[in-house]
């Protein structure tokens, strides 16, 4: 796939991150925390501030025939998608949820780089380095 | 419609059951059982509707239906027909009838019985009517208690007697009752007992999967078997999950085959690669006769994947309709068909023709859409009407279902309704993404087939529509059978012999009539282009409608594009771009950098194919400057821009672009003076920015937009002001009145609250009221954004503290000041109320870029020409002239590039700068200034903003006695008015006027200070400026007059006092007298000396006056004159007036202080005495003057400090000197003085007045009183002033009288010196 492929998908199922999002939002409003739970919200129990501990990890976000698409949203709303392809071997959850905290631990420690500015485009060799080291499965 | 129904065979006496038959279906129905089961499995409450049959009693061999296995008891392998319960019915009154004929037979019905597989039976009494008269007699051995005495000891239950059910009556109604609760309960202990029994089977037939010859499709069919049962029993729900769990064990071998090796049965799912059936869940695309021999291929181990695939989903979709649960089909259906192709691919599953898969998938995507959509109806018909059935079956199953999830009522049904249209809403969310899919698919097809605009259909492409549309149904021959209703009888049969039809009926939801079927649609979309075109755009506008209207905008987008590209190969290129653009922007707002080139590059390609010059340009601009592209591409682009310019350069029409990526600012400094220089004022802005071009580009012009800017720095403020109003308010309640204001307050915080709300929040309620967004308020919103960042998020609101009311939603600045015993206290809080809000992190993709820019003012700007902008960073240098004074900010860039004209964005208030106008200034420089001589003085013009023109005249005029020429005027005068003409100058310069002034020298006594003014006519406004001189005199004068005796001497004193040092010379003193020729002056000093005075030096001269001739009672005037003079100036004169009179001496003044007789020195404590001689002078003179003497009594006064003297004498008294008698011409007087420090003591001061005594005659007050009149300076000579006496300090304690110690320095005498000339003050 080209990269403005992986784009348009990448784009697509911030959509749907945006909703699920949204729908933990809700389910927190309306102090259902079954539905919470479900939308990825957890309600902090207590009648102090209501602070909403979100599930970082949303799960799959969509599938096409080929792949699968992977959601994950920091607190700081900085989104992580993963695309995985659809392979007879199948990933687990568990092994996708690892990659997205690793992923997590990555992006903490660029962001703490007093020399990278946020939002521009990441140029880090032991970014890239964990990057590869997930893709590549180690 | 037929259905699976539990069986219950019947035997013995038919016509008997026949006749209790019709209440039985009735009945058996109507109320539903608890149905407890094993394994703590829910208990669900279940309705039986069971069918009866013949008991027929099983072959003795295990045959058919039953196999035995290990000879015990036979393992069930098929539920559906099996009878769950046998029953025998008897109307046998008589026992001896019983005993004779009936035991026997239900003896030998009760064998049979036992070697079936079910063996729950019940055998049922029906009592005829009439019975109970006959059997009077004998109730206790009744035919019934035979019957469970012989049959059911232990299970009495399995026996049961009824009424006769003709009779209606309560006894019979009860007794049916009973039976029929029976009946319930057995059929379903049966069914709790067999299904135990077979789940076990089941459960050991799965354990032995992994085992060589172990079949999946057989195991299916076993589970399925469940299924059935469970559906039958309407418990949907458990029957659902055992197609799950087959689902997922399936997938789980599939998955697996990849690693071990595939079982022997998985081959056979490889098979059929010719055939892509379409799924099939309605009943009239022929689902009815397709569902049963797909089940039959399974039977044979001889089913495709998709085959397998589609029954099986097939009837997951039926049980989920069944339950109502139609979002969760949307839901599974994407999964379902992903798996399919995935599988597919797994086992490498080829087909004849390419995109048979899309065939498959566009047309079960259609299938199961259509299904979701006509069972919404459906279900939201059923509920709205709440009466009458439409579908029958349908309205069956749900409200069984619905009873059975809830115990059943009218209300709740009601109640369910608005959770319908909530699901109704929620299918889109799963269903956009098939509609997706299927136009996906469709588009691939017509790809294919050369259905899209431009390719040419051919021959080939006809032949894979045909073969494609074939290979839709499920078997070879199938789409025959289905197309004409013959035929494919072989399979049919098949099917019928095995089951008996009825059974295997599955209840598939009917399409409603008239409906295209997926297939149809399918064949209908390949037919022809139009007809592609048809579908494809309908599916495209769903897939899109449904993702917008779930607010999946971006997934929206992305199909929106897809029509974009087929509107572009159709050359609609119009349609396209609104697409395009719509997909622009929404990408933009991410700035998803690539996917905004793609859409770039498409949106070039239309702009061009619709000649939209314009916006090809911009886009072309936008192209050019992405980093995303190629190097060569964004040339072409670039290229591109410049000739479509260059085509336009005769245009008089400008294209306006906001800059967005070709130019970025990066800095922009503006560097201007602040002051007007003469009409205008410099201002230079330096402009850096980087040019995302490819190439270098000229820009004809590069303004940048000044506009005034004045109220932004106002609103800075805006928080203390708030904050003191509020503070006001408080004081002004009172102390009172503040308590309940507060509380108030708390309870009603919006009202009264005053919203301190910062200017950014004003402004945004500003908006929501004007929509249309000016530029100004724009660039204020901006500025105040930048200006406090905060501002436009946190709403700080302001709420007084009050003391008990702790609020819990106290949130704001609270400043107040309360008057509380007259002191003011001040008390502040700062809360955030929408601390969530606020301090909220915002998502980056709702960072709004600004679309669209809007041209600000440029009628004044700073631009530069004919610039080349190189790649990269650039600087340039504008330049302005800002004529008006104020406060300017710099608010746009606009580059020209030809005929293209981009606008940066709005910057703002970050770049500010003011003009002002400095008004002339005249001032005037001077240092100290003499008055007398010529000095010179300066003018100074400060021309500000102004100029000094040709010809400029400046008038200058002069206060009273001062003098001015311009120095360089060639007259000579000296006047108080003079006009000067300036030298041209530029603005902000001085120019000096050197003028020589000179100030009269006014006779003046003291040292005070002459102020002068200059008076200046401004040449610009016209306006007189007073300029004031301050000149001093050149010396400061005084005199004194001395006397001896009678001679008289005046002295003039002068005492420098400018800093220059002045020569001078020729001193002279003159009478002004009339008579002044009579009066000799002696000039004591050398008439020849002249003298340098500096500042603070002086010079004295002295005259000795003629005192002998003169007569002193009038005014004596004198002139002191003396040249003085400058370095190389012309010499002044100073003059000096002294004015004298009575000033001869007529009393003289002699005192002396002496040790007592017989004391030898003056000592510290002894008593002295102390002699004051007063003698008369000039007796002639006085004769003159009798009116002047008319008595001369004088009073003396004799003073002397504390610490000195102590004075015990008459220390005042009245002496009187006549003229007449000479003796008296000379007074004495003697006075005690003590001495109280030793050392050389002054005398004691002797005073004398003129005393006036009280007038006795004249009755004037005046004159009552006597009176002390001063003498005038110099008519008293005190010839022992200044002389002093000697005082030794005071004896020893012991020897006052010895004298040893006093007696050193006496030699010095009492009697002092006197000094020759002696001064009076």
């Amino acid at each position: 796939m080209t990269d403005l492929q992986y784009s348009f998908i990448v784009s697509s199922a911030l959509d749907i991150v945006e909703e699920r999002v949204q729908m933990g939002h809700q389910a927190f409003k309306g102090g259902n925390p079954a539905l919470a739970a479900a939308g990825g919200v957890a309600l902090s129990s207590g009648d102090g501030p209501q602070v909403a501990t979100r599930e970082l990890y949303l799960g799959a976000l969509t599938a096409q025939e080929e792949y699968k698409v992977y959601g994950y949203m920091t607190n700081t709303k900085i989104k992580f998608v993963i695309i995985v392809e659809e392979t007879s071997i199948p990933l687990r959850e568990n092994d996708i949820r690892m990659m997205f905290r690793r992923l997590h631990g990555a992006f903490c420690d660029l962001m703490s780089n007093p020399f990278y500015l946020p939002g521009t485009e990441i140029h880090s060799k032991r970014f890239e380095g964990t990057i590869n080291a997930i893709l590549a499965g180690q | 419609m037929t259905d699976n129904k539990p069986l219950i065979t019947y035997s013995g006496e038919i016509p008997v059951f026949q006749g209790v038959v019709p209440s039985l279906q009735k009945g058996i129905g109507v109320e539903a059982v608890e149905w407890k089961r094993a394994y703590g499995r829910t208990t669900k409450h279940v309705h039986l509707h069971p069918r009866f049959v013949p008991f027929d009693p099983p072959p003795s061999t295990g045959e058919g239906g039953s196999i035995t296995s290990g000879g015990e008891s036979p393992v069930l392998t098929s539920l559906l027909d099996q009878p769950m319960l046998h029953t025998f019915w008897t109307d046998c009154s008589d026992v001896e009838v019983y005993r004779a004929t009936t035991k026997d037979v239900i003896q030998s019905w009760l064998n049979s019985v036992k070697s079936c597989p079910v063996k729950e039976w019940l055998i049922i009494l029906v009592e005829p009517s009439d019975n109970k008269k006959t059997n009077k007699l004998l109730p206790r051995s009744s035919v019934l208690d035979k019957i469970k005495n012989d049959f059911a000891q232990k299970q009495t239950e399995r026996c049961v007697c009824v009424a006769d059910p003709a009779k209606i009556d309560s006894k019979s109604a009860e007794s049916l009752n009973s039976m029929l609760h029976r009946i319930r309960q057995l059929l379903l202990a049966s069914y709790s007992k067999t299904l135990i029994k077979f789940e076990e089977n089941m459960r050991a037939q799965r354990e032995k999967r992994n085992e060589a010859g172990w079949n999946f499709c057989h195991y299916f069919l076993l589970q399925e078997e469940l299924a059935f049962v469970l559906e039958m029993l309407q418990v949907y729900d458990e029957s659902l999950v055992q197609y799950d769990e087959l689902d997922a064990l399936f997938t789980q071998f599939v998955l697996n085959s990849h690693f071990t090796d595939t079982p022997k049965w998985l081959l056979s799912f490889q098979r059929f690669g010719d055939r892509w059936p379409a799924l099939i869940l309605s009943s009239n695309s022929g689902g009815n006769k397709i569902i049963p021999q797909i089940r039959e291929t399974i039977r044979n181990s001889s089913v495709s994947l998709l085959n397998f695939r589609n029954y099986l989903f097939a009837r997951q979709a039926i049980l989920l309709v069944k339950q109502r649960r139609l979002n969760e089909l949307a839901q599974r259906s994407l999964a379902f068909l992903h798996i399919c192709i995935n599988e597919l691919n797994i086992l490498d599953v080829t087909f004849s023709e390419e995109g048979s898969i899309s065939c498959w998938v566009f047309v079960s995507c259609l299938e199961i859409l259509g299904t979701i959509s006509n069972q919404n109806l459906a279900i939201l018909s059923a509920t709205n009407a709440n009466s009458s059935m439409t579908n029958n079956k349908l309205e069956e199953d749900s409200e069984v279902n619905s009873s059975q999830v809830e115990i059943n009522d009218g209300t709740k049904r009601k109640g369910k309704t608005p959770q319908h249209h909530a699901n109704q809403l929620d299918f889109s969310v799963h269903t956009a993404s098939l509609w997706d899919y299927a136009r996906e698919k469709l588009y691939e097809l017509g790809k294919l087939c050369g259905l899209l605009p431009k390719s040419q259909l051919k021959s080939d492409h006809l032949h894979k529509v045909i073969s494609l549309s074939s290979g839709l149904s499920p078997f070879e021959d199938f789409s025959n059978s289905n197309g004409n209703g013959n035929g494919s009888g072989e399979i049919n049969n098949s099917n019928c012999n095995n089951h008996s039809g009825d059974e295997m009926q599955l209840p598939l939801p009917e399409l409603p009539p008239g409906e295209e079927t997926p297939i149809e649609k399918l064949k209908n979309a390949l037919s022809s282009k139009e007809k592609f075109q048809h579908h494809y755009l309908e599916l495209c506008e769903l897939a899109m409608g449904t993702y917008k209207h779930i607010g999946r905008l971006r997934s929206a987008r992305k199909v929106g594009l897809s029509l974009a590209s087929y509107y572009m190969e159709l050359g609609d290129y119009g349609k396209s771009i609104v697409f395009l653009t719509e997909a622009f922007n929404t990408f933009k707002e991410d700035r998803w950098t690539i996917l905004t080139i793609d859409v770039l590059l498409k949106l070039a390609q239309c702009y061009e194919a619709v000649n939209d010059t314009d916006r090809y340009i911009r886009t072309c601009a936008q192209i050019a400057c992405s980093k995303a592209i190629s190097e060569p591409e964004r040339g072409h682009f670039f290229d591109e821009m410049m000739t479509c310019l260059t085509k336009l350069e005769n245009n008089d029409r400008f294209i306006m672009s906001p800059t967005e990526e070709t130019f970025l600012i990066t800095s922009v400094k503006v560097e201007s003076s602040g002051k007007i220089h003469g009409p205008s004022c410099d201002v230079v802005v330096d402009l850096s920015l980087v040019s995302n071009l490819p190439r270098p580009i000229v820009s004809n012009l590069v303004q940048m937009a000044i506009v005034v800017c004045d109220h932004v720095p106002k609103q800075v403020n805006y928080f203390t002001t708030g904050t003191f109003v509020q503070g006001e308010n408080i004081s002004k309640g009172g102390k009172s009145g503040g308590g309940k204001q507060q509380r108030r307050k708390d309870s009603l915080p919006e009202p009264d609250v005053v919203e301190n709300l910062s200017g950014k929040q004003a402004l945004a309620r500003k908006e929501s009221t004007t929509p249309a967004y000016t530029c100004e308020d724009e660039d204020v919103a901006l500025a105040l954004m930048e200006m406090n960042p905060a501002v436009n998020m946190v709403d700080l609101r302001q709420q007084f503290e009050s003391g008990g009311s702790g609020t819990n939603k106290v949130t704001m600045v609270g400043v107040g000041t309360d008057v509380k015993n007259n002191e003011k206290y001040i008390s502040g809080k700062l809360t955030c109320h929408n601390l969530h809000q606020s301090l909220r992190r915002k998502d980056s993709s709702q960072v709004q870029g600004e679309t669209q820019v809007f041209k600000t003012d440029f009628s004044q700007v700073a631009n530069t020409r004919d610039i080349t902008i190189h790649p990269g960073a650039n600087n340039i240098t504008l330049s302005a002239k800002v004529s008006i004074p104020g406060n300017y900010r710099l608010a746009q860039v606009s580059i020209g590039v030809k005929h293209f004209e981009l606008l940066s964005p709005r910057l703002g208030c970050r770049y500010k700068f003011s003009a002002t106008r400095e008004p002339p200034n005249i001032s005037v420089q001077a240092g100290n200034l003499v008055a007398g001589i010529d000095q010179e003085v300066v003018i100074r013009v400060d021309t500000g903003s102004r100029v000094i023109d040709e010809g400029m005249v400046l008038l200058v005029r002069s206060s009273l006695g001062l003098k001015l020429k311009h120095i360089s005027s060639s007259s000579s005068d000296a006047s108080s008015e003079i006009a000067i003409s300036m030298p041209p100058t530029d603005p902000f310069v001085s120019a000096s006027i050197p003028l020589t002034v000179k100030a009269d020298l006014a006779t003046q006594k003291d040292s005070t200070v002459f102020e002068h003014k200059l008076i200046v006519k401004c040449p610009w406004t016209g306006d007189e400026k007073k300029l004031s001189l301050t000149f001093i005199p050149p010396f400061i004068s005084s005199y004194k007059l001395h006397s001896v005796g009678q001679r008289k001497f005046v002295q003039v004193l002068l005492l420098g006092n400018s800093d220059n040092s002045l020569k001078v010379s020729e001193h002279q003193l003159t009478v002004q007298s009339p008579n002044s020729q009579d009066i000799p002056l002696v000039a004591l000093n050398p008439r020849s000396q002249s003298l340098i005075l500096d500042i603070g030096k002086s010079a004295a001269y002295m005259w000795e006056i003629g005192v002998l001739e003169l007569e002193d009672q009038l005014p004596f005037r004198l002139e002191f004159s003396v040249k003085f003079k400058a370095d190389r100036r012309e010499a002044e004169i100073y003059k000096y007036y002294i004015c004298l009179q009575k000033f001869k001496t007529l009393y003289e003044l002699k005192s002396k202080v002496e040790p007592h007789k017989g004391t030898e020195f003056c000592r510290v404590g002894n008593m002295c005495s102390m002699l004051i001689e007063i003698s008369k002078f000039g007796k002639k003179q006085v004769d003159d003057g009798n009116s002047q003497q008319p008595q001369n009594s004088l009073m003396y006064e004799v003073r002397a400090s504390q610490h000195m003297w102590a004075i015990c004498g008459r220390s005042s008294g009245i002496v009187s000197l006549d003229d007449e008698n000479d003796d008296a011409t000379l007074q004495q007087v003697n006075l005690d003085v003590m001495p109280m420090t030793p050392g050389y003591l002054p005398l004691p001061t002797v005073h004398l007045s003129n005393y006036i005594p009280a007038d006795q005659k004249s009755g004037s007050s005046v004159s009552n009183v006597p009176k002390l009149e001063p003498f005038n300076i110099g008519q008293v000579y005190n010839r022992s002033k200044g002389s002093q006496v000697h005082i030794l300090p005071p004896p020893q304690a012991m020897g006052s009288n010895t004298g040893l110690s006093g007696g050193c320095g006496s030699s010095i005498g009492a009697g002092s010196s006197l000094t020759a000339i002696d001064s009076h003050f």
